[in-house]
């Protein structure tokens, strides 16, 4: 065995551990959610073609902002069980054109119930280690450290697997999944917070499950909800023997 | 002599590596591979996604899906720190550190997730009635933390109009506690409860009974005329405990009273409720004027505590 790579796995291996256990205290919690509008659905369909439920169904979504669940996460446009709908089955005595179960189009196609509502399909949170709020202009006011350390959020390739929840037969039916260029946002952040900022809005840029045709089509975009500060008392302690940390 | 150095090396990175859970071949390379798959604690592979982390000023988030066997395999520059995020349906998200040292190249990742259980509730008031609008946050009992997590996981979900929740993914088997907070109130804690399907059907009861003190206060100019729109902060200061939930767990939800934040009103009025005792610290700003601050030591719940505090050019 070459012992100078086993020392270099351990020693990587010794890293990681290290960098597991590397947590500093203060840090600033972005939220940040995967939103998403004018929802359309082109077809074929066939995830509640049998009975009771035909022919309409919930959808819910996976994303890399979470999991997909019975909400309103990607809603339609027929008002069934307290949930905006969509006609799930596009075939046999459901298929187009039929005003009773497409409302775009011509009655071929569907659409959300107002194209411009926006739907929340997922939340994640990050919590960022921060410096401790400090003054650098001794003017007394906290000007840097905090939430102030963080100026933009980016994600890389959005994606959406959209589901047709069945409550009935067990398991959620695919739909299709779609994918969506990345997204940046430039924070506004002082040292105790950051606005409300979001991205622009994008359309798909390819699908799969399958890849053609395109069944579905959203607009997605990213927001971060806030950013606050969580404070440590480390911080108070630092503020307490180093003046420029004495700040408020 | 070079086999005397490599063998101190090897003992001082093995007594290491006996706490590591990450087997990593090495091998110098400019990026590194970072591959694996995803389990269940059962052993078998589930399909799911991954999210990669990098960034302190400025985050970077790359998400990649794996392939029906739960496999994925994505690279990384290894000059800097990364978070490694997966999840699955089904189960709740786990989370890896990963910092690299020169000469890696690969690495094999064994990531485990936990199956998951919903677990439901009710946010009541020392009365018994429904809190509605209720953050509700998740903590664990084995003291895990998470720097990136899904908020149907951890929180915060909202409880709706009658108080009424549900946590979608709660580590089944896991000791965790289920923390709630609005402003208006202290927060509240379910205590530590265990997630399985006695806890599921039973459904969680997390009280606020307290609604801590609640300071006033104006934002004058120096010849009392009101300022409206004025930055106004309250920070509690040296609260023993701070952070903690009465059963000492970390908890976001006993964060969110600690630091709040307001503007001052058209009157020049402004407000904080459901402020902990304890010495607080209260500072207005506004552009144009000098910063202002108070300290002050609140006692019992309920106090009510009036304050003005003169912006001066």
């Amino acid at each position: 065995m070459d012992t100078r790579r086993v020392a270099t796995t351990l020693t990587l291996c010794a890293v990681l551990v290290m960098g597991r256990l590397d947590t500093r205290a203060q840090t600033c919690e972005l939220s940040v959610s995967g939103v998403n509008k004018n929802r359309k659905a082109y077809g074929p369909l066939d995830q509640e073609c049998s009975a009771p439920r035909a022919p309409w169904g919930n959808w819910g979504v996976t994303s890399n902002y979470g999991h997909k669940r019975d909400a309103d996460q990607f809603e339609g446009w027929h008002w069934t069980d307290s949930k905006y709908q969509w006609n799930s089955c596009t075939f046999h005595e459901y298929a187009p054109p039929n005003c009773n179960y497409y409302n775009y189009s011509n009655c071929t196609q569907q659409i959300t119930y107002n194209p411009s509502a926006v739907n929340v399909h997922g939340t994640t949170g990050i919590s960022l280690a921060v410096d401790c709020p400090h003054d650098t202009d001794g003017d007394g006011v906290c000007d840097a450290g905090g939430c102030s350390d963080v100026w933009s959020y980016s994600s890389g390739t959005n994606w959406m697997t959209v589901y047709e929840l069945d409550d009935w037969f067990g398991g959620d039916d695919l739909v299709q999944s779609m994918y969506f260029p990345s997204l940046s946002v430039d924070l506004s952040c002082d040292v105790w917070g950051c606005d409300s900022a979001g991205g622009n809005w994008v359309a798909p840029s390819y699908y799969d499950s399958p890849s053609w045709p395109a069944k579905i089509y959203a607009q997605m975009s990213m927001v971060v909800n806030y950013g606050w500060y969580v404070d440590d008392a480390y911080c108070e302690d630092l503020a307490e023997y180093d003046p420029e940390y004495n700040c408020y | 002599m070079m086999h005397r150095v490599d063998s101190k090396l090897i003992s001082s990175a093995f007594v290491i590596f006996l706490i590591s859970t990450f087997p990593t071949p090495g091998r110098a390379s400019d990026s590194v591979e970072i591959k694996g798959i995803l389990r269940s604690s059962n052993g078998s592979p589930v399909q799911g996604d991954v999210t990669i982390v990098s960034g302190r000023r400025n985050v970077q988030t790359a998400n990649v899906k794996t392939g029906l066997g739960g496999e994925f395999l994505v690279r990384v520059d290894p000059s800097s720190a990364w978070l490694l995020v997966a999840k699955a349906e089904n189960h709740v998200s786990a989370e890896r550190v990963l910092r690299f040292v020169s000469g890696a190249s690969s690495l094999d990742l064994r990531i485990v997730l936990e199956p998951a259980i919903t677990i439901c509730g009710q946010v009541i008031d020392g009365e018994g009635m429904g809190v509605s609008n209720a953050e509700v946050y998740v903590a664990y009992a084995d003291g895990r933390k998470r720097r990136f997590f899904f908020s149907d996981e951890m929180g915060p979900v909202v409880a709706d109009e009658s108080g009424t929740f549900c946590v979608p993914r709660v580590a089944l088997g896991s000791r965790f506690e289920l923390q709630a907070w609005v402003p208006g109130y202290l927060p509240g804690t379910s205590g530590v409860l265990t997630a399985n399907a006695a806890t599921a059907q039973a459904g969680v009861l997390v009280p606020l009974v307290s609604r801590g003190a609640t300071v006033r206060g104006r934002i004058v100019d120096a010849t009392g005329v009101p300022i409206s729109g004025a930055d106004v902060r309250l920070r509690v200061l040296a609260l023993g405990g701070k952070g903690k939930s009465p059963s000492g767990l970390d908890s976001r939800a006993y964060w969110r009273p600690a630091l709040q934040r307001t503007r001052s009103g058209p009157d020049g009025t402004f407000v904080f409720a459901g402020v902990p005792g304890g010495r607080i610290r209260i500072v207005a700003t506004k552009d144009g004027f000098q910063a202002s601050r108070l300290e002050r030591r609140l006692g019992l719940d309920d106090e009510v505590l009036e304050e003005t505090l003169v912006l001066l050019r």
